[in-house]
């Protein structure tokens, strides 16, 4: 879930305030989430949908950037091929990069991602493909699997 | 060539190994009370902003900003001086408004004396000046009260205190030395009330009136037409006022009549009813007709239709709509 929301927002001091907001967010709804087939796919949902939102981000930034004075340890910084690789991610339209999150960063079936995107399998697939299409396009590579 | 796929796949376990070589596992108790916290703090936040913005207003609100002190010389202490007023020694003239020359009203009310300025470098007693309260007289010499003249343009005389200035309304009049003053207006036909005003050195007014008439002369009749030579004898003009309904009903819709007859020349005529009105002006001839349209008009009901001249006359219709809907 972390991983989720760091891929999604970029901010290693945010990811974690987002994770954990969403469990506390299930939390205090458990009686509705808790009825929920997959409650998981629900946190998942909260986080990329409060990972991809700028403001909230950004409030959520100076928030833990406000508590980084604290013995709290953050996320190390990734390589930074990675980190170009999910800034691309983060540059597409917001539901295309919550599936391709979803698909390399959790290995998540069409049907899962749509499940957890609140939206068709046919939908999910157009954001893949346009996600992934416009990804090899901007970190020049081929789409593909690797011989 | 790297594919997009295995590009995303060191990423996706370069996150990976990112988060398990970060943040140790917090337990749920210790984020849901660093979440009560939070909540806290951030009502505080709020509150405390609050209090700032009120604290704020209420400064910009009550406080007068001081001015800015600059190096400049001292002004002069302005001291203000107890007036004396002058018994007044005779009675002051009065505008009667009758034939007599205008004269001055009496001073009124407490007089106002303008402060006086002292130098403050000045060791002299301060000094104590007699105000001039009194105001100047006035007087109209020409033309009199109620006069009738015969040209538009009149010159009004009169005199006042030497050394005041004498104005009716904004134009202002010549005034000599030895306070004669005069000036030329412009007469409107019939009364007109002229107001002149005299204020002295000291800012002391008085002032005068005076009605005078003016008479248009009658204009010259006019001349005879000229005779062209014709057989034909002149039309007398109609001038007498005749009004005539030429339908009283219509099925057409919006239900109209016409209405004609004669006038004077020249004037208007006038036809009123509840569902609609109309007016036409007479012709050189007196001649006028009008058509009229009455869109509201209910069906089969009679109304009545005035119509009437500038002068008083008037003669009613009536009419009644079966316009076709």
């Amino acid at each position: 879930m972390i991983g989720l929301a760091y891929a999604l927002s970029g901010s290693r001091s945010v990811a974690e305030d987002l994770a954990q907001d969403a469990f506390l967010a299930a939390h205090k709804n458990w009686d509705k989430v808790g009825r929920y087939d997959k409650p998981g796919a629900w946190v998942r949902r909260v986080v990329a949908n409060m990972s991809v939102s700028q403001f909230r981000r950004k409030v959520r930034e100076a928030k833990a950037l406000a508590r980084m004075r604290s013995d709290e340890a953050i996320l190390p910084a990734l390589p930074a091929e990675d980190e170009e690789f999910w800034r691309a991610v983060r540059a597409l339209p917001k539901r295309q990069a919550q599936a391709i999150a979803l698909h390399y960063l959790e290995d998540r079936s069409v049907v899962d991602i749509a499940e957890i995107l609140e939206c068709a399998e046919g939908t999910v697939k157009v954001h893949l493909f346009k996600g992934r299409r416009s990804l090899a396009k901007r970190l020049g590579l081929e789409i593909g699997e690797a011989s | 060539m790297t594919t997009l796929d295995a590009r995303a796949r060191r990423a996706s376990q370069a996150i990976a190994q990112s988060v398990e070589a970060g943040a140790p596992f917090v337990p749920f108790d210790a984020v849901a009370r660093r979440h009560l916290w939070n909540q806290l703090g951030n009502a505080v936040a709020a509150g405390a902003l609050i209090v700032a913005f009120l604290f704020v207003g209420a400064f910009l609100r009550g406080s007068d900003p001081e001015p800015e002190v600059t190096d400049v010389e001292p002004e002069p202490v302005v001291e203000e001086v107890v007036p004396v007023v002058p018994e007044p020694s005779k009675p002051a003239p009065v505008d009667r408004g009758d034939s007599a020359p205008a004269t001055t009203p009496p001073p009124s009310g407490n007089p106002v004396v303008p402060p006086v300025m002292v130098d403050p470098g000045d060791v002299a007693p301060p000094t104590t000046i007699e105000e001039d309260t009194t105001p100047p007289d006035i007087t109209i010499t020409s033309p009199q009260d109620g006069e009738h003249v015969a040209e538009k343009m009149v010159k009004f005389t009169g005199t006042t205190e030497p050394g005041a200035t004498v104005a009716a309304g904004r134009y202002v009049a010549d005034v000599d030395s030895a306070g004669n003053w005069s000036i030329v207006l412009v007469l409107s036909p019939g009364a007109n009330g002229a107001r002149f005003s005299a204020t002295d050195a000291a800012g002391n007014a008085a002032s005068a009136r005076i009605t005078v008439h003016y008479d248009v002369a009658p204009p010259p009749p006019p001349p005879p037409p000229e005779d062209d030579g014709g057989d034909k004898e002149p039309k007398p003009p109609k001038v007498g006022f005749t009004a005539h309904a030429k339908y009283g009903s219509c099925e057409s819709s919006p239900p109209f009549d016409v209405y004609w007859g004669t006038a004077k020349p020249g004037s208007t005529v006038s036809i009123i009813s509840e569902y609609g009105s109309g007016s036409v002006r007479a012709d050189d001839d007196g001649d006028w007709e009008v058509k009229v349209h009455f869109p509201e008009a209910p069906k089969g009901e009679v109304f009545v239709v005035k119509v009437k001249d500038e002068f008083g006359h008037k003669k009613t219709f009536e009419f009644v709509s079966h316009a076709k809907t």
